[in-house]
């Protein structure tokens, strides 16, 4: 089996050069870049990456500048390292599409959790759902290629909102606890005052809303969503 | 508002009154002084057709002396004449014996002047002319006649001229000290908008450059927006400070957490090490946890944060949601009261933290039961509304109640737990609702548990 391939990028060179020394003995492929434009030039050349370790705070192009450049032309998952409790940096790398993020600092289990669901997750639809295809009224899902239309315009969605309306459309009509898309979307169990699923959700309902103004998902305040069957 | 009090609210319209009345005032003022000076009065010579109708006069008047007998008698006779009324004056008792007239006082006034001239002259006096003396003798006493007549202006040339004059220095009056007024408001109802933007958090909020004048109010405002630039700068050192402090001390937290990772690794199956690594690990999460609490208790402090506008139930929804979500893990009943539907303006994040760490505290000290009552105040000083959160727990030490809200002040209940947090939790709390000028207040419930009650303006 191919090594999954870890792109950091990070101007802490200390931390990376232990990172990647981490990360090779738990099996996996790694690249550095230590400044965002590097990381750019790296995502840009060679896209085989399966996840990208994104740091917000560096020099000259900050974390949110490489996110919001590399979505332009890939959406490989991204888990985004911010700093702890800085709300704003959280929601803003969340909005602009990246998949998860790790607050610094982090721990290593935490880290290798994160970097886990995100591949298991890519593979899982690689591998079990070739054929599966989803229409729910206006919205058909094609899991195989991973593009989703909505009122026959294509929807450019990342891969954690692509899993996040996969999650609630097998399920349509019905509740989908945030506990639950927690688990499988990002692989690990929903904490308190977490409130990413809720941004990822918001996401989606704005790419959906550019398209068709008509109500998609329901909140259920303190539960979860439901993906509305028309 | 009664009008007083409107008047007494607004300097605007205390310098409008003011400023107008005085204007009016010294206007009347000049109208006054120009009516008195006003010499509309002219003295000519008398011409023949003066002197016949003076004789006419005497003549009618000796007449009518004669038939009648007395002066009282020929007085009113006297006053009906087409060719002009005879005014008497008696030299001995110094008296004008004049018909009655509407201009009977000036008519005297002028009477008295000519008496001492020996020939008669003729003084005309819109609306009328006044010729004369003619001396003569009645009953054997001396007598001067006048003949009062009308003049060749009439009152009808101008009595509409006063009201149009009025109305138009009315109207000019008011524009012009609507115009002055606004000239001195404006630029202080700018100060005061623009000292408000400031104080919600707009730290781009200037007065604009045109009020920047060269006059005393331009120059508070040009002080003012000098002040603001200082504040500015102050606030944005103060955040950089916060953003480099959060950075440059989690970078080596992150560093020893990935060097503890790959020493885990390295030590294999040695039980001493990996306790040891375990245990550095908890510490670096402890510290971690302060500084980032240190960092929110530091920025509600600053209070810089901007406030916004929006509705109690969006500013509570997503803490409400994750308490009930905690508590529900620990097998603890979470119970919310309605949430009043008004519209708050607060700093969200700081509000959100400050009512979570409460309710967390909560959560974390109930025996199996939190309730949050979420009410309106309407007080018409201080209008606030208020979050209670009770808890059913042991409660605490009176001792206690007065510190909690203190930066590392532990109870000793949140001592004795391994849950206790770094204690920073309150303090942050207490600083949010200070910035919102609001209060809050630990008391133990009359069933045992701690009851904390928030209080947040709603004009903050």
């Amino acid at each position: 089996m191919t090594h999954s391939h870890v792109l950091i990028i990070d101007d802490d060179k200390q931390l990376t050069t232990m990172l990647d020394e981490f990360l090779r003995t738990n099996g996996y492929e790694v690249s550095v870049a230590n400044d965002g434009q590097e990381g750019l030039d790296r995502l840009n050349h060679a896209n085989h990456y399966d996840v990208v370790l994104l740091d917000v705070m560096m020099p000259v192009k900050d974390g949110f500048d490489v996110l919001r450049e590399m979505r332009h032309f890939c959406f490989t998952p991204v888990i985004m390292l911010t700093a702890r409790g800085d709300d704003y940096d959280r929601i803003l790398g969340l909005e602009l599409g990246a998949d998860d993020y790790l607050p610094k600092p982090f721990n290593h289990r935490e880290l290798m959790a994160r970097i886990k669901a995100l591949i298991r997750r890519r593979t899982h639809y690689d591998d079990s759902n070739q054929a599966l295809s989803i229409e729910i009224g206006e919205i058909s899902i094609h899991a195989s290629s991973q593009k989703v239309t909505y009122c026959g315009q294509q929807l450019e969605l990342t891969g954690t909102e692509f899993a996040t309306l996969f999650l609630l459309a097998k399920q349509a009509g019905h509740l989908v606890s945030k506990a639950a898309i927690s688990e499988q979307v990002l692989g690990r169990k929903l904490m308190e005052f977490d409130r990413s699923i809720d941004m990822h959700v918001s996401n989606i309902r704005k790419k959906l809303a550019a398209i068709n103004d008509q109500p998609t998902i329901k909140t259920v305040r303190g539960a979860g969503y439901i993906l509305l069957c028309p | 508002m009664s009008i007083i009090s409107r008047v007494r609210h607004s300097v605007g319209l205390r310098l409008l009154i003011g400023f107008w009345a005085t204007l009016l005032a010294a206007i009347l003022c000049i109208w006054l002084v120009a009516q008195w000076q006003k010499s509309d009065v002219e003295i000519a010579r008398v011409d023949s057709q003066d002197i016949r109708l003076l004789d006419a006069a005497k003549q009618r008047t000796l007449r009518a002396f004669n038939r009648v007998g007395t002066i009282e008698g020929i007085k009113d006779l006297l006053a009906n004449s087409r060719k002009g009324r005879v005014v008497l004056y008696d030299v001995g008792k110094q008296r004008v014996l004049s018909p009655p007239s509407r201009f009977k006082r000036r008519l005297d006034r002028d009477v008295n002047e000519l008496i001492e001239q020996s020939t008669p002259i003729k003084i005309s006096r819109p609306p009328y002319q006044l010729i004369g003396p003619v001396p003569l003798q009645l009953a054997g006493k001396d007598f001067l006649l006048f003949v009062q007549r009308p003049g060749k202006e009439g009152l009808s040339s101008y009595p509409n001229a006063p009201y149009f004059i009025i109305l138009v220095l009315l109207i000019m009056s008011v524009l012009f000290s609507v115009f002055f007024t606004r000239s001195i408001v404006t630029p202080i109802r700018e100060l005061y908008k623009t000292s408000q933007q400031l104080a919600n958090g707009d730290w781009r909020a200037r007065v604009s450059e045109k009020q920047c004048k060269k006059d005393e109010i331009g120059q508070l405002a040009t002080g003012f927006n000098t002040m603001a630039d200082k504040l500015a700068q102050n606030w944005q050192g103060q955040q950089r400070l916060l953003a480099d402090v959060s950075h440059e001390l989690r970078s080596p937290l992150t560093r020893l957490n990935m060097a503890v990772a790959l020493a885990e690794q390295a030590a294999k199956d040695n039980a001493v090490i990996k306790t040891a690594l375990l245990r550095i690990e908890q510490e670096t999460a402890v510290m971690e946890e302060m500084i980032g609490k240190v960092l929110t208790l530091s920025r509600a402090e600053a209070a810089m944060a901007k406030k916004e506008d929006l509705s109690l139930l969006e500013l509570l929804e997503p803490v409400l949601s994750n308490a009930e979500f905690e508590a529900s893990q620990l097998n603890k009943s979470f119970t919310v009261s309605a949430i009043p539907n008004i519209t708050v303006h607060v700093q969200r994040d700081a509000v959100q933290s400050g009512i979570e760490n409460v309710i967390r505290n909560a959560i974390r000290h109930a025996k199996g039961r939190i309730d949050v009552q979420l009410s309106e105040v309407a007080n018409e000083h201080q209008p606030c509304w208020c979050v209670t959160v009770t808890d059913d727990g042991s409660g605490l030490a009176e001792d206690d109640l007065q510190h909690i809200f203190s930066p590392f002040y532990r109870a000793e209940r949140a001592r004795d737990r391994k849950s206790g947090g770094v204690g920073l939790g309150l303090a942050i709390a207490k600083a949010v609702v200070t910035a919102h000028h609001g209060n809050i207040e630990a008391t133990n419930h009359s069933d045992g548990g701690l009851k904390v009650s928030l209080s947040f303006s709603k004009r903050s």
